[in-house]
């Protein structure tokens, strides 16, 4: 195991941050630890790299209990923080080549290194600007560029797409799949489950300091006693034709309001052929159709009864 | 690694735009308000020699005490030098009255029965040319008293002295005190505590819990001492450069005397840098609130301290030290300044050890302190 994280418990004050917090991650993997905000994904980061006291539990990385003082074991990790971390009076270049630094002394080891990670985040062309004249976007690239430049074995990123634009996003998730392929380890954390979902080989879902579904994307869909959910737009005021639907056996529920029609299937059925079957045989016109898989917002709801991205 | 960490932070403390603002820029316009406002102050408490007017007439020559008196302090021996008090013009009481009337002496010294001064104005001048005469009578009277009681005295040479007042004239002349270097010692001193706002920044770069960047620090195979040295090593040689910009821009551009012991006064700007340095790491490790607050923290605390030293109101210096002397012992602006004052106005260094030792002293206090709050590894929140 690269991360071994057992019992975690973290408390500020009256407020329990961790409760009992456990974790494996394996070599090799994309761990994605997905969460609404306040859910204790930080601060797990930060108990497992020794930042933060903790009540209870134990943290060992490569195999070795992690303490503030364990050098050896700091010296194979990068970490992309939620807030960028850069010094603002240097340039890009300076930013990357000073976090290198702090790894790896000989300048001349780290030229190469400084210039493969300024590529790979694609701040070639902005290398000697400051971080104040960077966009959103390419701020973050930069911050990630810090993290990574002394290709480290296991790479933490908390949060690296927050206020990011799409194309800079994409850009971000392409890089981490690179840097895995390149044989790094990585525990990505964020409350996008669309960016987990893409990227990510095993997930655990953290709700008030605690996992509470661990899986493959896969697996953790199987959770939810929901499966197809349909959608359709409809030309009827008349309600008649809902009870019919409600009868057929792979359906859980259907409802109407303002023209929408919305119909929960059961897992492993598909309703869909059949809803528009019953609709046609109704006689109700009907416009667009969109058909969805259960998503781990569902899985999320379904377990803690709110949404991911509702929770502040 | 120290050098890495040592150069990255120099070059960004060098860019921070505050920083020279706060430390450079800032000094040295406030040095040129100072320069404006009291340059003439200044030089209206400049000895220099004065010119008057003496009657002639039958009864000044005869006065033969007065006549040697004003030799003593003037050109009227024929003998001009630098030290002379005053020059002056022996005439008639028509043209003395003119000049008088002209502007061409501050004051006229006749004799009518006895010595009078007659003058257009009040000054320091005339202050200076009464006070002169007001000695010279007070001795006259002494005299004529003696002479009653013993008039032996007078053959042992009693007159001859009572008359010269060289002596008396070549020490006020030759010091020209100015008491507007205080200002500029003070804004000096001011200057070093003020890389206390660079202490603050070196310390957010290190501590964990102070920002992001501290946690990325703290997250590299770096010890946290190594770190927080070498940053503060780019802190304090900025500083002594910055400080000792500002002190020759007051030296050579404004004319500001420090006295002679040059190497003793960058001895103080170096120590006082440093002291300045850790006073800010202080209060950045040990206030635990945000930035702004640290930093409103330490500008207080220095206008404070630099008040209490005569920054804005000379006296005050004297204030302190009769009524508080402790103050004055703790406050470091009033150290460096006192130090200052030691090299200017003293021949020996006892007054100016005391000074930077104490100075010395605080600033390891503060260093120790530091080291102490930020040696913790862990931290309860960030």
């Amino acid at each position: 195991m690269v991360v071994s994280i057992r019992n975690l418990t973290k408390r500020y004050g009256d407020l329990t941050a961790l409760d009992d917090f456990s974790l494996g991650i394996g070599e090799g993997e994309v761990f994605g630890l997905l969460g609404p905000n306040g859910s204790g994904k930080t601060t797990a980061i930060n108990c497992m790299l020794s930042l933060l006291k903790y009540e209870r539990g134990t943290v060992e990385l490569f195999g070795r209990p992690m303490q503030p003082d364990a050098y050896d074991i700091k010296r194979d990790i990068g970490i992309v923080m939620q807030n960028v971390a850069v010094f603002d009076e240097l340039t890009v270049a300076e930013n990357v080549d000073y976090f290198c630094g702090l790894y790896i002394a000989d300048k001349r080891t780290r030229r190469p290194l400084v210039d493969e990670a300024i590529a790979a985040t694609g701040l070639s062309e902005f290398r000697k600007f400051y971080p104040k004249k960077l966009s959103g976007g390419l701020l973050r690239r930069l911050n990630i560029a810090c993290g990574i430049v002394h290709k480290p074995k296991l790479i933490v990123m908390d949060e690296p797409t927050v206020g990011v634009d799409p194309q800079s996003r994409n850009n971000i998730l392409e890089g981490i799949l690179k840097l895995n392929a390149g044989g790094a380890t990585v525990l990505y954390t964020s409350h996008y489950m669309e960016e987990v979902e893409q990227i990510c080989s095993r997930i655990a879902i953290m709700d008030r300091g605690r996992v509470i579904a661990l899986g493959t994307n896969a697996e953790l869909k199987n959770m939810a006693g929901a499966g197809e959910k349909i959608t359709v737009e409809v030309f009827s005021a008349d309600r008649g034709f809902l009870a019919g639907l409600r009868e057929m056996p792979s359906v859980i529920s259907a409802e109407c309001a303002n023209g929408t029609l919305l119909v929960k299937s059961a897992r492993g059925g598909n309703s869909l052929l059949g809803v528009l079957d019953h609709l046609k045989s109704r006689g109700v016109a009907f416009g667009k159709v969109f058909s969805e898989l259960p998503t781990l917002n569902d899985v999320f709801l379904e377990i803690t009864g709110k949404n991911l991205r509702d929770e502040g | 690694m120290f050098g890495h960490i040592f150069i990255n932070n120099l070059k960004a403390l060098v860019r921070t735009k505050e920083v020279i603002f706060w430390t450079l820029l800032y000094p040295i316009a406030l040095a040129t308000f100072f320069f404006l406002a009291f340059g003439n102050l200044a030089s209206a408490e400049l000895f220099g020699t004065i010119d008057v007017a003496v009657v002639q007439d039958a009864h000044f020559e005869r006065s033969t005490p007065l006549y040697a008196a004003l030799s003593s302090v003037s050109d009227l021996d024929k003998d001009a030098s630098e030290n002379d008090v005053f020059r002056v013009a022996v005439t008639d009481a028509d043209t003395a009255s003119r000049m008088l009337d002209e502007g061409e002496v501050a004051g006229i010294i006749s004799y009518d029965g006895g010595v009078r001064l007659t003058v257009s104005g009040s000054g320091f001048d005339q202050t200076i040319v009464k006070g002169f005469l007001d000695s010279y009578l007070q001795s006259e009277s002494t005299v004529s008293q003696i002479m009653k009681e013993n008039p032996d005295a007078i053959g042992e040479g009693l007159i001859a002295d009572i008359a010269n007042r060289t002596g008396y004239v070549r020490e006020s002349a030759g010091g020209n005190p100015d008491t507007t270097v205080i200002y500029f010692y003070s804004l000096l001193a001011m200057t070093c505590l003020f890389a206390a706002t660079v202490g603050i920044q070196e310390t957010i770069k290190v501590q964990a819990d102070l920002s992001p960047l501290a946690a990325r620090n703290n997250v590299a195979p770096v010890k946290k001492f190594k770190l927080f040295l070498s940053s503060v090593s780019a802190a304090v040689l900025l500083q002594l450069v910055i400080v000792l910009l500002v002190l020759a821009y007051v030296i050579i551009v404004l004319g500001v005397d420090f006295g002679p012991k040059t190497g003793l006064v960058l001895l103080t700007c170096a120590v006082g840098c440093v002291t300045g340095i850790f006073f800010g790491t202080l209060v950045s490790a040990a206030v635990r609130r945000s930035e702004g607050i640290k930093y409103a923290v330490v500008i207080s605390l220095t206008l404070l301290f630099s008040f209490l030293s005569g920054m804005m109101y000379a006296e005050m210096k004297y204030i302190v030290q009769q009524n508080v002397p402790l103050l004055a012992y703790i406050n470091p602006v009033n150290l460096i300044t006192d130090a200052f004052y030691a090299l200017y106005y003293y021949d020996g260094l006892s007054r100016y050890l005391t000074n930077i030792l104490l100075l010395g002293c605080m600033g390891a206090v503060f260093a120790a302190l530091t080291c102490l709050i930020l040696r913790r590894r862990k931290y309860a929140s960030i």
